[in-house]
């Protein structure tokens, strides 16, 4: 496979993931609020968190003044300049799609392309609450049905592995992000937070992963911070578990091969995960140091699969200097399709720079 | 004047020659089952199922491009819903035309870069090749796989008043519209299923396997499976969509210039998440100029540097063949009957349009004589571009043009106006006749084919001729109906 082209199909699936997670966010959180709203003066949850979550707080507040739940779900949805946003998230999709659309089944392309056209249409006014359900539910569902229409229809080969691989990659991050800011609200003061309200609270951060039923059937009934917290970090069955996505990303490199410095990094990872004490953690003793851990090891991946697949030294024959106006001014040679943007999301704890190409 | 009964539609046409008016005079061809159908249908129904096409072409993403102000806006293909008829027989006629002109123009192509036989033998005038400013003097003596240079070529036919279908042009360099004819077929079996049940339309779906078959025989190395792929300029080309279409059809890589090196040995490969890895055959969709910034233009960023060199050595097959555009030429094209006879001896199938060729005095004359009545045409423009529509124009531009024509008498020709056939087209809900060509697509490599029909563009605004989608042009599936299931 093209390194051009595999670059394109990695970039898809995050995107794609991005979209879908971030769509789950809101709707978990929509949920959550509704359901704390009695007991709203102890304010455990609040919209500002999902901010925090998608490492987007800079940018927000550089062009607002007060987060309302409007003013964020908007941004979240439909900002045209947050490159995070649902509706940015689907068009970045749909132009990694446009330029790599031979190496999929053609109705990929129609269900990508039709998701996209129904959000912007959607997303040409503000999205209040009575109709906001409805359309993050549309989001997640178009997006399963891509993913189930690749999953179910395409041959295990390179292409398909790259798709994976990039769709795992991102989901890890979103899980380690969702339990950075939910996990350490709740894992604190047990006085403020009474018992109800922090299992409400976890079962938020359950189903925003589509966790909820999992969990129970898996673990048990009963919704306990430490089984909540070793289930999404370490749970080799549930495939929205950070492990899961750590595994299924190790597979793709094994299928697709010559990954060994990725290989490397992922064995670090999985030794801090067995090695990770969880009930200590869930006591709330640096949890938030060991999942920072986590995402800086993930953006060492990252940076390794671009350098293993995307961005190798080719040898002899420079490669052809590319067309100022057409395919912009980037300058390695591999990976100037400077149309699409590269938009790394920052960790939870760093302040956002606003970086968008990779 | 004839009335479709059931619809408040009266469909008028007068002066021109109409292909569903010709064909319903002579009952028992395939228009007639068309003319039935869309009468019982009635106008909402004709209006809703185009809705559901347009609607389709949206969904699906079927697309142009066309750039400006540094953005690409992708245009939803048009589409009009009403298939273009036409007989097998007439047909069969027409591809065996079109195989003899590819097969002359292959023979010429070849006999200019290896001997100039026919110049030699005083059949056709040296001065119009060696000042084309697509000659490539310096491809002499290559010798492409099975002689052959122009191995796509899009045709465009119309027909005239008369009812006799002329070849306009050839188009040699990178063709387009192919992908647009198959979508477009795509479309009618979703629109209007019931029609393909009684009669037997010509299938065009096999394009882009007998596309890559003759692709993978230009393969300089025998045996193993050759890697074949698809050369875009990218995304913001206006054909993108077809490129990446036909890689994805014939299941190939599409590659950008930047994806391809040429090494010292002259091996031409890409890189790939695995390395570089050797390339075969590339359908390249760039034309000469930004192939190779070491062999035609220096000044080009564009392109694979040593590509030529890997070509002229055998290492790589390239289609169409560099230096084919030198009879992508007007003038070339006002002196085919003499190449069909040169190389064929045999009488041209489809004829010509009368053309008048500017740097023969006499001709010239002609041309001069009467700019109100002919088309005036540079030689090597493709697209439309620097025409003059003598019937049409002001006096001013004729004026004009009698400048250009004799600073430069060899870039221009006049040719005859034709007013092209009609055909039924949904115009706001209303049965309307418009204006088409026919874009049929010949493959030629160790054997030639044709595509089933061909892209028929239609132009939708009333009275006018032009068809290209950019200019309020749309298209329509074109139907080759086969004759012995005729009028079951």
């Amino acid at each position: 496979m093209l390194s051009r082209v595999a670059e394109n199909i990695y970039w898809m699936a995050r995107y794609l993931e991005r979209v879908e997670d971030t769509a789950r966010l809101v709707l978990a959180t929509h949920h959550a609020m509704l359901d704390m709203a009695p007991v709203s003066r102890i304010r455990p949850m609040n919209w500002e968190q999902l901010l925090a979550i998608t490492g987007s707080r800079e940018m927000f507040f550089a062009r607002h003044l007060s987060a309302d739940e409007q003013q964020i779900t908007s941004f979240l949805i439909r900002d045209e300049e947050y490159p995070g946003s649902i509706l940015r998230g689907l068009q970045q999709a749909r132009e990694n799609f446009r330029t790599t659309r031979e190496m999929f089944p053609r109705e990929g392309w129609e269900f990508l392309n039709r998701l996209f056209l129904k959000t912007r249409s959607a997303c040409t006014q503000d999205i209040d609450p009575a109709n906001r359900l409805e359309f993050l539910e549309m989001v997640i569902n178009e997006c399963l049905m891509i993913i189930g229409l690749l999953d179910s229809t395409m041959v295990r080969d390179e292409t398909f592995s790259m798709f994976r691989l990039g769709r795992y990659l991102e989901r890890a991050d979103m899980v380690t992000r969702i339990l950075d800011v939910r996990g350490a609200l709740m894992l604190t003061r047990e006085d403020v937070v009474d018992r109800p309200i922090r299992n409400a609270l976890w079962l938020t951060v359950l189903k925003s992963l589509s966790g909820d039923q999992m969990y129970r059937r898996r673990v048990r009934p009963r919704i306990r911070g430490v089984d909540v917290l070793a289930f999404l970090l370490k749970d080799k069955a549930f495939p929205r578990a950070f492990r899961y996505g750590v595994t299924g990303v190790a597979q793709c490199l094994e299928f697709i091969g010559g990954a060994d410095m990725a290989q490397g990094i992922i064995a670090r990872i999985e030794d801090r995960l067995y090695l990770a004490d969880i009930t200590r953690l869930a006591d709330n003793t640096g949890l938030h140091d060991f999942l920072d851990g986590l995402q800086i090891l993930l953006g060492e991946l990252h940076q390794t699969i671009t350098r293993t697949y995307f961005d190798q030294e080719v040898k002899k024959t420079p490669p052809a200097p590319s067309a100022g106006a057409e395919s912009g001014a980037s300058s390695n040679g591999m990976t100037s399709t400077a149309t699409l943007s590269r938009c790394l999301r920052p960790p939870v704890t760093t302040p956002f720079t606003g970086g968008t190409s990779a | 004047m004839m009335a479709l009964p059931n619809t408040p539609i009266s469909y008028l046409t007068h002066g021109v020659y109409d292909e569903l008016n010709m064909s319903s005079s002579r009952r028992g061809t395939g228009s007639c089952q068309l003319l039935s159908y869309l009468e019982r249908l009635g106008q909402d129904e004709l209006s809703r199922r185009q809705d559901v096409a347009e609607m389709t072409i949206v969904n699906f993403g079927i697309t142009f491009t066309i750039y400006s102000q540094g953005e690409n806006i992708d245009r939803a293909w048009p589409f009009d819903i009403i298939p273009r008829c036409m007989a097998e027989s007439e047909w069969r006629r027409l591809e065996a035309g079109l195989i003899q002109r590819t097969q002359a123009l292959n023979a010429f192509i070849h006999d200019l870069y290896n001997g100039q036989k026919i110049l030699k033998d005083g059949r056709f005038p040296g001065e119009v090749v060696l000042k084309s400013k697509n000659w490539r003097p310096e491809l002499c003596g290559m010798m492409p796989k099975y002689n052959t240079w122009a191995h796509i070529c899009g045709s465009d036919l119309l027909r005239d008043k008369d009812g006799v279908m002329y070849v306009l042009e050839d188009n040699l360099r990178v063709p387009s519209g192919v992908s647009y004819m198959m979508e477009n077929r795509m479309l009618t079996k979703r629109i209007l299923p019931e029609l393909f049940h009684n009669q037997r339309i010509l299938p065009v779906d096999d394009y882009p396997s007998q596309l890559y078959d003759m692709l993978a025989s230009l393969s300089p190395r025998a045996g193993d499976k050759a890697r074949v792929v698809v050369l875009t300029p990218g995304i913001f080309n206006s054909a993108y969509f077809e490129h990446a279409y036909l890689a994805q059809q014939m299941g190939v890589d599409l590659v950008e210039a930047k994806d391809l090196v040429v090494d010292e040995e002259d091996t031409v490969s890409m890189k790939t998440i695995h390395g570089l890895q050797r390339v075969d055959v590339i359908y390249r969709r760039i034309d000469d100029d930004f192939l190779d910034p070491e062999a035609f233009r220096p000044d080009s960023m564009l392109g694979v540097p040593g590509l030529i060199r890997a070509w002229r050595r055998g290492r790589v097959g390239l289609a169409n063949a560099p230096g084919t555009g030198v009879a992508d030429d007007k003038v070339v094209y006002s002196y085919m009957s003499e190449i069909i006879r040169y190389y064929l001896d045999q009488d041209p199938i489809i004829p010509n349009v009368p053309t008048w060729r500017c740097h023969i005095p006499k001709e010239r004359k002609h041309v001069l004589a009467n700019l109100d009545k002919l088309v005036v045409k540079p030689a090597n423009e493709s697209g439309g571009y620097g025409m003059l529509m003598g019937p049409h124009a002001t006096q001013q531009e004729r004026d004009q043009f009698v400048g250009l024509i004799e600073a430069n008498p060899r870039n221009y020709i006049g040719q005859q106006t034709l007013t092209p056939s009609t055909v039924p087209t949904l115009v706001d809900g209303r049965i309307e006749p418009r204006h088409v060509d026919l874009r049929p697509f010949i493959l030629s490599g160790e054997r030639s084919w044709v595509t089933a029909g061909g892209l028929t563009r239609v132009a939708l605004r009333r009275g006018s001729f032009v068809v290209n989608s950019s200019q309020g042009g749309g298209s329509k599936d074109t139907w080759v109906i086969a004759d012995n299931d005729r009028g079951k």
